[in-house]
């Protein structure tokens, strides 16, 4: 097995990508957290699918790199969503339902005018860790940085804010900016993540991890903790068994998520008899 | 969170980890096909190590694409060209054609699932001074990386040293 | 001498125009107060425009001191991975908005406020799995980290059982008399909190239609 692991690990564009892949787990599993605990878990669908089709049209009329028009059009979607998302619940489902097609169906529609349906749809749609020029990568590492940062200087407003809003804002918290600041932290990790688990499948690396832990952890702190931990772990399996099996990478880290959001969930019952 | 509940935890993921491993094991013969896997054998003897030795460093010089990833580490080439450029390569494929009534254009590919069905296509252009064989012959070629101008894009090509007719390998691959 | 004084205190929502009218009202330290009145009465809408939740009022609200404030239950706390450490330790986020870690203080208050209300043994269970006469204890100790003078409560008793209720109600006196704390409370259990209240406010239509001694309002009042 070591000798597959350092084969595969002999390709430079693999040691990029477990770097970056690496990253955007650890942030996408910590702001998985206060998402799925406000109730937020679609947001990362809805946000994807806008991410696609910024990307997908920005390509279409020739950009060179997407990135940098999708991370502004996905932040300013998420600040929106979320900002609906309070006013009142049902309206927030249906409009991450209504803006995340529309964009997606935007996009398709744009690629099969333009250069029709080829490996970089491909590669949007169901990721590619690998198809990452120099640029995205360094824009990735800045990205996952900012983002580890901020939570951490953030870490216990964004606990008071998740867990009691009301609160937060009577002890002078502005619950409404540490909203906005998950918003764009959201945006910026689906938009970087997008290109490695593909539109499908990045809300998955979102929520599984803060869902997994919950079984077994009960405290913020360990929930927190073991989320960055399983998502890592989950990422390093997925890519190294995508690699064996020849299976697509970012449907095998959402597989072995699964897999281990099973087990955990088996051992929840058990230590609960 | 007690002592117990960790300990649980960490063996549940090591249990996940040796899980992946068992399975991964059991396709080794996979790893039999590939260039390198010819000093895999469990031998001892001072003959083999070096042989080792020697394919290893050779592969080292050498960029090999393999059935694995193959998909991305052909991508690779286009998106960061200028890493590749004057290194050797060596890949396995199917000859493929392309191009209009004033150029015939070829290529190593193999098929991959496209995003209707499985008629999409993945590999490297080649530019071979030798006769070329007939389309969907397999081939192992290697030579040096460089760049050329198709139908208005800049695109990797392998000006290839030597191309080799062989035995049919993996003709669909998935990532 | 009054911690809190509300002065001619209007407030309309877009929704609902005159939620609150003309509220005079005075809290003096080491009360126990108790709001009273129908659903819509504007009973929340007070406790919010005194801590600063509601903008836009027009009228003066002066406060000499911090707040300690207990909401109604939210439905997100029910599943919600947190221990009661973390729970109380966040109350103590009002003295020190800007920085990063909590600091030693806010964390040995936070260990003086459990042991005084009897939860420091349970400090690593998590919030979620505790009854509900538990969580409302560790949610008043929350409140009790961000303030030593009073706190406001918002239906604290909602859900519980009566016996339950008393433990509460009998808590909340404890810390009046004990240390002094001033309890401002909503409350829709009205014949208890007659019991424990020096103070009875009736709204009715976001108006107070009383304002006096328990004795007084079960007699007669504006009942």
């Amino acid at each position: 097995m070591f000798e597959t692991i350092a084969e595969m690990m002999s390709h430079l564009f693999i040691q990029r990508a477990v770097l970056v892949g690496t990253l955007i787990s650890v942030c996408a599993a910590l702001l998985g957290v206060s998402l799925v605990l406000k109730r937020y878990s679609m947001i990362g669908d809805g946000l994807s699918h806008v991410g696609f089709g910024v990307l997908t049209v920005a390509t279409a009329f020739g950009a060179t790199t997407p990135l940098y028009i999708a991370i502004p059009c996905v932040t300013i979607s998420a600040i929106i969503l979320l900002k609906i998302g309070n006013n009142s619940k049902i309206k927030s489902d249906s409009a991450i339902a209504l803006i995340a097609s529309s964009a997606l169906a935007i996009g398709v529609a744009a690629t099969s005018v333009t250069t029709g349906m080829n490996t970089d749809v491909c590669n949007f749609m169901f990721g590619s860790i690998l198809a990452m020029n120099k640029t995205d990568v360094i824009l990735s590492i800045i990205v996952s940085i900012i983002v580890a940062i901020l939570f951490i200087i953030y870490y216990r407003k964004l606990f008071i804010v998740t867990f009691d809003e009301e609160f937060a804002k009577a002890s002078g918290l502005r619950a409404k900016r540490y909203t906005n600041i998950i918003a764009v932290l959201t945006a910026l990790i689906i938009v970087i993540g997008m290109r490695m688990m593909g539109v499908m499948l990045i809300s998955s690396i979102i929520i599984f991890p803060a869902l997994t832990s919950m079984r077994i952890f009960k405290s913020f702190k360990g929930v927190v903790i073991s989320s960055a931990v399983i998502s890592v772990i989950s990422f390093l399996i997925g890519i190294y068994l995508s690699y064996i099996y020849n299976i697509s990478t970012g449907a095998m880290i959402v597989i072995v998520n699964l897999v281990i959001f099973v087990l955990f969930t088996i051992i929840e019952k058990i230590i609960h008899e | 969170m007690t002592k117990k509940k960790i300990f649980m935890v960490v063996v549940l993921i090591a249990f996940v980890a040796i899980l992946g491993i068992t399975f991964a094991n059991i396709n080794n013969t996979a790893v039999q096909k590939l260039d390198q896997s010819n000093t895999r054998v469990a031998n001892s003897s001072t003959e083999v190590k070096e042989e080792k030795e020697k394919t290893t460093q050779k592969a080292s010089d050498m960029i090999v694409i393999t059935d694995r990833f193959f998909i991305e580490a052909t991508n690779d080439v286009f998106y960061n060209m200028n890493d590749y450029l004057g290194k050797k390569i060596k890949m396995e494929g199917l000859i493929y054609t392309y191009g209009d009534e004033n150029e015939i254009y070829y290529a190593v590919v193999r098929n991959t699932p496209g995003c209707c069905g499985s008629d999409g296509l993945a590999g490297l252009d080649i530019r071979y001074e030798g006769e070329y064989p007939k389309e969907n012959k397999w081939v192992e070629v290697i030579g040096v990386v460089d760049k050329e101008v198709v139908f208005g894009d800049e695109i990797p090509v392998i000006k290839v040293t030597s191309l080799v007719e062989k035995e049919e390998g993996k003709t669909f691959v998935t990532n | 001498m009054y911690l809190i004084q509300i002065k001619d205190l209007s407030f309309s929502y877009a929704s609902k125009k005159d939620a609150l009218k003309h509220i005079n009202l005075n809290i003096e330290k080491g009360t126990f107060t108790c709001i009273v009145g129908e659903n819509g009465s504007g009973k929340s809408t007070l406790l919010k425009c005194i801590l600063g939740l509601n903008k836009g009022y027009t009228g003066e609200i002066i406060k000499e001191t911090h707040i300690g404030y207990l909401p109604q239950k939210s439905d997100i706390q029910t599943n919600f991975p947190a221990t009661i450490e973390e729970v109380v330790l966040s109350g103590t986020i009002s003295n020190n908005v800007r920085s990063v870690f909590y600091k030693k203080e806010d964390k040995e208050k936070a260990k003086d406020v459990m042991q005084k209300l009897g939860i420091y043994d349970i400090r690593k269970k998590c919030f979620a799995n505790i009854s509900g006469g538990q969580q409302q204890r560790v949610l008043i100790a929350r409140a009790l980290c961000a303030t030593k003078d009073i706190i406001i409560l918002d239906e604290p008793t909602n859900g519980l059982d009566p016996s339950i209720s008393k433990q509460i109600y009998e808590l909340l006196d404890k810390l009046k008399k004990e240390d002094k704390i001033t309890i401002f409370m909503v409350s829709h259990d009205v014949e208890r909190a007659l019991n424990y209240a020096d103070t009875v406010v009736e709204l009715l239509n976001g108006e107070i239609v009383f304002n006096g001694k328990p004795q007084d309002f079960k007699l007669g009042g504006a009942n």
